[in-house]
């Protein structure tokens, strides 16, 4: 079995060990869209966009989170370095977080999804709920790569704190939770600048309602956005081994 | 072992995915509509029978077309009208979709943000199936610092100087506007109630839209400030006044320079006199709107009570009536005493209870707005033109209420209502 699999099915074994880790990342998306897309007015009836916004919202969490804590925490700790001396390489410790990760913002999306078509009755095609669906899974790796800058930055007690002071102004300042529109322009400048704004507007593409842009910039920004975290951990890469923690 | 896993949970999630609702299937866009009696937006046919393919109309005569199409069947009684245009409003949120349930297939929206205006442009191209009015917009206003408008949270463009008029034009059209809208109040107007950008500052941005190829339309709110705005070139007054009744003078003034108005007389009837949806609108609606919006229209108002304000609005519909003046219909919807749609309806018992002909009523509704507001392929029940229709159970001529509950709507040829 290669190497990465056994990892992540280590890692998922812990991370279903930590309710702490797994109930808020399900449950805040889903409540949020609750009071915001169903129960209130406030959303004027738009529930397909505003389970677009939550749906993006909830698969940052996983990502970011267990990247940034579990990276910070096995690196202060030192099993990451304990890891790194066993044949186990670097990448398949951080592919089985990925896996992992997006494995949980599938199941977010499930979540949102059925409740979306139960309580909102938000109706799409086959081939919408599909594209939505792989557009956030891949859309979790420039969190991942954001949240593994965290973990390798942030000592392990600081990095839930850092993560949080990051995850929710930029849901804010993306339009998650309320549209662009009603905000200054200034945080639509801002806005430009997080990849949770590109990987949304690819959401609200898919249901018609994306921004002028084309869908091939925003994936372009997404992707160049992965690349830079990435090159900018290579750079630290001495933080993971041990040697500058 | 490990491919089985990937296999059984890629299934799951795809069964999960195909188990998710889809929207419900519409009839297509095309077949024949008939017998119907039909008024095309300027006049009552003798056709009977209208044909739609794929959202375009393709066929109007009195015999139905030989070609095999699904037949949707009409009563004797019931009559076909153009999709209606709501020459004045705030569209957000669920607004366009309202406005459909009345009949209303277009509607201009004359300040709201321009991020909406690139999704409404696309989707007005199509003629797929859509719960939506479709829109043209004005976008941002052109507004004095502290001016009208400034008021609503998301920026206008305040003119500080004569140098930023080419800017505020330029960044309208950069931003999508299908015209520019300017707010103007004059200097002695009766109630000024913001600063206003000046005179010279009014010419000028209408001459530079108009260089630009653009509608230049303006907010008055009195006479005077419609005077001055019709002075200065505006293509159309998108407010009525009642301060006072139209003069002779403006009134030849328009006619000569060919300037529109849209009176919305019904947010005025609101302020001054605070009646019309109680007595008229709501009763004859019924059930036609739901009980917390109703309180919408009918609560508050009457703030400005005033019998003379009031007579000067019904004289002002009068005058208009009788003039060469293009008069279009619209809400300012969803202002106080206003509701998207329902108010629409509203304007048109309005012109109804002040005289106006049926004809001229829905055709301010029809045609009209869309021949003033460079709308192609709407507003005409014509051969080509976009299959936005309302089918209605007895003539408009024995009472305009008969818009408040429309049997069919048709948007692109789908039937949403």
């Amino acid at each position: 079995m290669s190497q990465w699999i056994v990892e992540a099915q280590m890692d998922m074994r812990a991370l279903l060990r930590s309710p702490s880790f797994y109930l808020p990342a399900f449950a805040f998306p889903v409540v949020f869209y609750f009071f915001f897309g169903i129960m209130l007015d406030f959303s004027n009836g738009h529930s397909d966009y505003l389970l677009i916004s939550y749906a993006c919202f909830g698969i940052m969490g996983p990502p970011f989170f267990h990247l940034a804590v579990s990276l910070a925490s096995e690196r202060t700790q030192g099993w990451l370095t304990l890891k790194l001396l066993s044949p186990m390489q670097f990448n398949s410790f951080i592919a089985a977080k990925l896996f992992n990760s997006a494995l949980f913002s599938v199941v977010i999306l499930l979540l949102l999804y059925i409740e979306a078509a139960w309580l909102a009755d938000v109706r799409l095609w086959f081939w919408q709920w599909g594209l939505l669906t792989l557009i956030f899974t891949l859309g979790t790796l420039p969190f991942a790569a954001l949240g593994m800058l965290i973990g390798a930055l942030a000592p392990d007690r600081a990095a839930a704190g850092v993560v949080n002071l990051i995850y929710l102004p930029m849901a804010l300042l993306s339009g998650l939770w309320f549209p662009l529109f009603l905000m200054p322009d200034w945080v639509q400048w801002v806005a430009y600048g997080l990849p949770s704004y590109h990987l949304v507007q690819l959401g609200y593409g898919v249901i018609g309602q994306g921004d002028e842009v084309s869908w091939y910039w925003h994936i372009t920004y997404l992707c160049l956005f992965s690349v830079g975290m990435m090159l900018i951990l290579r750079g630290l890469s001495g933080r993971f081994s041990g040697s500058n923690p | 072992m490990k491919k089985r896993i990937w296999i059984i949970g890629s299934g799951v999630v795809a069964l999960l995915l195909w188990l998710l609702p889809e929207p419900t299937t519409t009839d297509d866009n095309s077949f024949t509509l008939g017998p119907v009696n039909i008024f095309n937006g300027e006049n009552v046919l003798m056709a009977q029978y209208v044909s739609v393919e794929e959202g375009i109309i393709t066929h109007i005569d009195s015999q139905p077309p030989r070609a095999h199409q699904r037949v949707y069947s009409t009563k004797l009684d019931q009559w076909l009208i153009p999709g209606l245009i709501d020459s004045h409003v705030h569209a957000w949120g669920k607004a366009r979709g309202h406005a459909l349930d009345f009949g209303v297939t277009t509607v201009i929206d004359l300040f709201g943000h321009p991020s909406q205006l690139g999704k409404a442009r696309h989707q007005r191209r199509s003629v797929s199936f859509q719960q939506e009015a479709d829109m043209w917009g004005a976008g941002r206003l052109v507004t004095a610092p502290k001016g009208h408008g400034t008021q609503f949270g998301f920026s206008p463009h305040p003119l500080a100087s004569d140098g930023s008029v080419e800017d505020a034009v330029s960044e309208r059209i950069a931003e999508g506007s299908d015209f520019i809208k300017i707010v103007y109040t004059a200097e002695g107007a009766d109630y000024p109630h913001r600063p206003s950008i000046s005179y010279q500052q009014l010419q000028h941005v209408i001459h530079v839209a108009h260089a630009q190829q653009m509608l230049a339309v303006v907010h008055v709110a009195d006479h005077l400030s419609a005077e001055h705005a019709v002075a200065a070139g505006a293509d159309g007054l998108v407010h009525g006044f009642f301060d006072k009744p139209m003069s002779e003078e403006l009134i030849d003034t328009m006619e000569q320079l060919k300037v529109f108005i849209v009176p919305t007389n019904i947010i005025y009837e609101h302020l001054v006199h605070g009646e019309f949806n109680k007595q008229v609108v709501l009763p004859a609606c019924g059930d036609c709107f739901n009980k917390t919006n109703a309180n919408n229209l009918s609560g508050g108002g009457a703030s400005m009570v005033s019998t003379t304000f009031y007579n000067n609005l019904k004289t002002n519909t009068r005058l208009l009536a009788e003039s060469d003046v293009d008069v279009l219909v619209g809400s300012d919807a969803p202002n106080p005493g206003t509701a998207h749609g329902i108010s629409l309806i509203a304007e048109l018992m309005w012109l109804e209870a002040q005289g106006i002909n049926w004809q001229s009523a829905i055709n301010s509704a029809t045609a009209l707005p869309a021949k003033r507001w460079r709308i192609e392929n709407r507003g005409l029940l014509l051969v080509g033109q976009r299959a936005d229709m309302v089918l209605i159970d007895s003539s408009p001529e024995r009472g305009m209420e008969v818009l408040l509950n429309p049997t069919a709507v048709w948007k692109n040829g789908y039937q949403v209502r």
